[in-house]
Order: structure tokens, then C-alpha cells, then sequence
């Protein structure tokens, strides 16, 4: 009864449009009123405040403004053209360095839609002049964006660590190795894809290792700042909060070098990471307040009952869960289906006996999918939104083939889960 | 709609102001992390100074992303609806924003007043009086309030005079292309 009440109030809500925040809210007032004894809504202050000051939660603007320095200050074309120098030999090219420079910048940046657009109006003037299949080129941009939010640091495993209380530290280096095991699977389907079909690659540049060797002036300082950012939290010298601190210090050291610091800079700076997170924290602001909501009228026990209550073995129910996302995927902006469903789907597979850590990988994983998902897959859309001509269903069919890839991903992290879990046991 | 200009000028000066406070912070945290590790020197209290940044930046900084659409809406049913129809979503959604953010600036009031009356300081060595950074706080909240009440207002007048078309709309749900012609002209001002 209050399970059923609870997702009809949420659905007519966001069906109206209304704010993710606001529906998730509202819905927590409602329920409070009909279904407790206690005035629940009282705390909506306190609750408020503790989670505007929660010290975890600083990471996420200080990771968006360490993406919004390195993007405005021209560091994703500069990464571009040096992986294109260094990748150029593999079959498929340009479309290598695709997947290696979304894959490094996503990682760092808090907008996808900011990163996207940013590699498709680099790369895409290229990949014409130098005649790439244009469907696997944007599919392509569109896939390789995804992979940062898997590899660390990444916001979006912030969100569900927050949300679940698993350890930040862990999550990320659980996402280090299916990450980097994605970006080869990409890659080497690209490979194969471009050996099979000639005409899918285009024609082949080479460099100079004179050349090369210069374009690695470019690449290091991203290294340095991830491996700042990430060896700085696994060294134990710092929380994940304050290695965002340190990646910020760095990436404006890195923009001060490239003498592309300038007062319209800092102003462009702010107000990009101002909007990005203050979305994003009044939506996780808003998702605490249910959680306190669903918590004391103990919805989530009585979900977890319903469902053992079922009899389906934990595989069962991790196949449904999966089909589940990848359903709501299709339809669902990535951030909203998190904060929605994290609390409410992790406790129940976590007492089936699922490492909490281990199926936040997979979350992301059926995150990255909903991705370059049609019909609202958002990269799909900011690919074929900076491409301008030609069909949305070009870039659809381009993704498809690594949609595949993270597919089989999911079933090699279910039958071997050590592949996220083997490196968290030294944190 | 003069005023829907003023507002929207402050909210972005907020933000800006937000968003160097942020970076105040990470720089604040860097440096105390060097300090810590390489001299042994703690400063103390950082921490606890970051988390007021925080709240202070960010409740100044929902104003600015309500201008800039970028609070999520799902708009899956939106996008199918006449025009008309979407105007009275907008409608529906700012009021139920109002709502939201009316309760818990209320209730945030609160937790100032219980500061204020019982003389609360941080729990930390610096025992920072609470109602400093709170009170910074609950203004950025009812700011907040001011612009969506005001958004709304406008909107439901635009909507009682019947002239919507020939002015730029505030309540709408962004479309992408807005937001990549946004980051092209970024691009190539820089």
C-alpha cells in the first residue's frame, strides 16, 4: 500500500515535469504526513543543513570545477591532437584517440554534455577531412564519453557512495580496473571493426616521433593530474575531498601555464561550475530528505520483505534489477534515476548478499549504457547536437556496437567479480 | 520584465561570488595538506570551513542554475504536450519549487533560531558560532525563494495577459540545443 502509493505520487510528479529536487521532496512531505505519526517534516531544516555542510559532499563541486579549468582552459584539444599523434598507427585512428581523450577528460569533468561537445567539435572536422565513417566516429565520441564516469575520480560514483554510505576510496578503485578494461574492449572493437571493414577508418596519418615527443608536453600534466587526484587519495595522504582540492591547485597551475587565465576565464570558470553544482547538490540534498522519510516509515524494509517474500534466488533478482535500469535507461535522465532508485534497489540487493562496492560498478556500468541508449540516451544527443547535419539514427547505429561491449562487460564483472573488487581489499 | 533582468544580474553575481569561494576553499585545503604532510604544521579548522563554503555557495548558487534551466525536469510527457499545456507545467513546477523551497527556509529558520538562543558553537576547536555561517546560509535560501517567486509571478501574469511568443521565456525546460549553442559560443570566445 505505501510502497504503491509512494511510486504513483513520485511518477504523477515527474510526469508533471516538476524539478527532480522538488518532486523528490515533496513526495518525502507527502508520505511523511500520510504515513507517520510523527511530524517527519519538522527535521526538513536540520536535515538540510547537515547535508549542505557534509564534507563528502564538497568533493563534487571542486571535481566540476577541476573539469570546468581543464576545459575552458583548452586543455581537451590540446590532449586530442597529442593521443591522435601517439594512436595514429592503430587501425581506426583518429577514432582511438576518440575514445582515449573522452575517456581521460570525462574523467575529470563534471558535465558530459560539456565534454562531449567539446571532443565532437575538436574531433569531427578531422574525422571529415580525413573521411571516417561518420556513424562509428560519432558513436564513437558518444561511447567514450561514457567511460569517465567509471574511471576515477567520478561524480557519479560520489553520488552513489553518498547515498548508499560505502567508502568513496573503495568505489573508486573498484572502477580503475572494468574502466580501463572497457576503454581496450572499445578500442579493440574498433580495431577489429576497422581490419574487417577498411572503408569504416579513414586515411592513415603519420608522425614524426620528433612530433610525438613534443605532443607529450600536452598529455603529462593530465596524467599528473590524475594520478594527483587518485594516488593522493590511495597513498592515504588524502580524503577524496581534499585530492579534489589538490586536482584543482594543479589544473590552475596547469591553465596558468598555458597563459589562458584571464578574469572573463574565472568568470566562465564559476558560473559553469556554480550551475552543474548546484544542481547536483539539491538533488542529493532532496534525496537525503527521503532517505530520512522512507528510513522512519521503514519502506525500505518493507520492500526488502516483498522481495524476499518473492522466492527468486539473488541472481533472479539481479537480472531484474539489470533489465530494470536498462528499461528505465531508455527513458530516464542518468543523474534522476540514480538518486531515485540507489535507495531504494541497493539495500534490498546488498541483504541478498551483493558486495554494496561491486554493484555500484554495475550500477555505473547500466549508467553508461542509459547513455547511448536510444530514445534518451543524452550523448547520442549532444554528438548529433554539435554534428547538425544528417540522422540522429546514424549516431544510434555508431554507438550500438559499444553498447554491446558494455553489455559484455556486465557479464564478465557478474561471473568474475573480483575484477572491481580484487584491488579494494588493500584500501 | 525589467525586475526578471535585476534578479537574474544578482543571481549571477552570486554565483560568481559562489563560485570564488569554492575556490578559495580548494586552495585553502591544498594548502593545508602540504603544510600537514611536508611541515607538520596543521592551520586548524579547515574542515570545518569548507563545509560552511558549501552550503553558503551552493544556496547562493540555486538561484543561478534555476536561470540557467539547469535543475533537472524529466520531459518525457512535457516534450509531447501542446505549448499551451507545457506553460501551465511551468507553472505547476515553480509552484511546487516554491513550495519546497518556502518549507525549508522555513524550518531552516529554525535551526537558526535554536543556534541563536542556545549560543551553539561548532563542536571543533574553533567553536565557530553557528549562526554566522547559518544565517549566510538561510539568506542564500530565501533568495532563492524571492527568484522563484518572482519567476512565477511573471510567468502567471505573461500567462493572464496572454502574451507569450514575443518575449524570451524563464520557466521552460532547456532544450539541448540551447545548452550546446551555449558551450560553442563559450568556445569561441575563448
Amino acid at each position: 500500500m505505501i510502497i504503491g502509493a509512494t511510486l504513483v505520487l513520485l511518477l504523477i510528479l515527474l510526469l508533471c515535469s516538476v524539478p527532480v529536487a522538488t518532486a523528490l521532496v515533496i513526495l518525502g512531505l507527502s508520505i511523511g504526513a500520510l504515513f507517520s505519526d510523527y511530524p517527519l517534516y519538522r527535521a526538513v531544516g536540520e536535515i538540510t543543513w547537515s547535508a549542505s555542510t557534509d564534507f563528502l559532499l564538497l568533493s563534487i563541486p571542486l571535481f566540476v570545477m577541476l573539469g570546468e579549468i581543464l576545459l575552458r582552459a583548452g586543455i581537451a584539444e590540446r590532449t586530442y591532437n597529442a593521443l591522435n599523434q601517439w594512436l595514429s598507427w592503430l587501425p581506426g585512428g583518429l577514432l582511438q584517440a576518440n575514445i582515449g581523450t573522452s575517456a581521460l577528460f570525462a574523467a575529470t569533468s563534471g558535465s558530459s554534455v560539456a565534454t562531449a561537445a567539446t571532443i565532437t567539435t575538436v574531433a569531427l572536422p578531422q574525422g571529415r577531412r580525413f573521411k571516417y565513417s561518420e556513424k562509428l566516429f560519432c558513436g564513437s565520441i558518444a561511447a567514450g564519453g561514457t567511460l569517465g564516469i567509471l574511471i576515477p575520480p567520478s561524480i557519479n560514483l560520489i553520488v552513489y557512495g553518498f547515498l548508499t554510505n560505502t567508502s568513496i576510496p573503495r568505489l573508486f578503485l573498484a572502477g580503475i580496473v572494468p574502466g580501463i578494461i572497457l576503454a581496450i574492449l572499445f578500442m579493440t572493437c574498433i580495431a577489429v571493426a576497422c581490419m574487417v571493414n577498411p572503408a569504416l577508418s579513414g586515411g592513415r596519418q603519420s608522425y614524426s616521433w620528433e612530433a610525438r615527443i613534443h605532443g607529450l608536453l600536452d598529455l603529462i600534466p593530465v596524467f599528473i593530474i590524475f594520478f594527483v587526484v587518485i594516488g593522493s587519495i590511495y597513498a592515504g595522504l588524502a580524503t577524496p575531498t581534499e585530492s579534489a582540492a589538490l586536482g584543482v591547485l594543479a589544473s590552475l597551475l596547469l591553465a596558468l601555464s598555458h597563459r589562458t587565465v584571464n578574469l572573463k576565464f574565472f568568470q566562465q570558470v564559476f558560473e559553469g561550475t556554480m550551475r552543474t553544482s548546484a544542481m547536483i547538490m539539491l538533488i542529493l540534498i532532496a534525496a537525503n530528505f527521503l532517505n530520512f522519510i522512507l528510513d522512519s516509515i521503514g519502506l525500505a524494509d518493507m520492500l526488502k520483505e516483498f522481495v524476499f517474500g518473492l522466492g527468486t534466488s539473488p541472481l533472479q533478482t539481479l537480472l531484474i534489477v539489470i533489465a530494470l535500469y536498462i528499461v528505465l535507461g531508455f527513458f530516464v535522465e542518468t543523474l534522476s534515476l540514480m538518486v531515485i532508485t540507489i535507495p531504494i534497489i541497493a539495500p534490498v540487493l546488498i541483504g541478498l548478499g551483493y558486495d554494496p562496492i561491486w554493484f555500484g560498478v554495475v550500477l555505473i556500468l547500466l549508467i553508461e549504457m542509459a547513455l547511448i541508449t536510444p530514445p534518451v540516451g543524452l550523448n547520442l544527443y549532444v554528438v548529433q547536437g554539435v554534428r547538425r547535419t544528417g540522422s540522429i539514427s546514424d549516431v544510434m547505429v555508431g554507438a550500438a556496437p559499444f553498447v554491446v561491449m558494455i553489455a559484455i562487460m556486465i557479464v564478465l564483472l557478474i561471473i568474475f567479480p573480483n575484477i572491481a573488487l580484487y584491488f579494494t581489499q588493500f584500501v | 520584465m525589467d525586475i526578471v533582468h535585476k534578479v537574474e544580474k544578482i543571481s549571477q553575481v552570486a554565483s560568481w561570488g559562489g563560485g570564488l569561494l569554492l575556490l578559495l576553499t580548494a586552495l585553502l585545503i591544498a594548502v593545508e595538506i602540504v603544510l600537514r604532510k611536508v611541515f607538520s604544521i596543521s592551520l586548524g579548522g579547515t574542515d570545518e570551513l569548507s563545509r560552511y563554503a558549501l552550503a553558503i555557495s551552493c544556496s547562493w548558487g540555486f538561484s543561478f542554475a534555476l536561470f540557467r534551466k539547469s535543475h533537472i525536469r524529466i520531459d518525457i510527457l512535457y516534450r509531447l504536450c501542446p505549448q499551451r499545456l507545457q506553460q501551465y507545467l511551468d507553472i505547476f513546477s515553480l509552484s511546487m519549487f516554491l513550495i519546497y523551497l518556502g518549507v525549508v527556509s522555513w524550518f531552516a529558520c529554525f535551526v537558526l533560531k535554536t543556534s541563536l538562543l542556545r549560543h551553539s558553537t561548532a563542536n571543533t576547536p574553533l567553536a565557530t558560532p553557528l549562526w554566522i555561517p547559518q544565517s549566510l546560509w538561510l539568506a542564500g535560501l530565501i533568495w532563492f525563494c524571492i527568484v522563484i517567486l518572482v519567476l512565477l509571478t511573471v510567468t502567471v501574469w505573461r500567462q493572464i495577459k496572454g502574451n507569450r511568443g514575443e518575449s524570451e521565456d524563464f520557466a521552460s525546460i532547456v532544450t539541448l540545443e540551447e545548452e550546446i549553442e551555449e558551450i560553442e559560443e563559450v568556445g569561441a570566445k575563448s
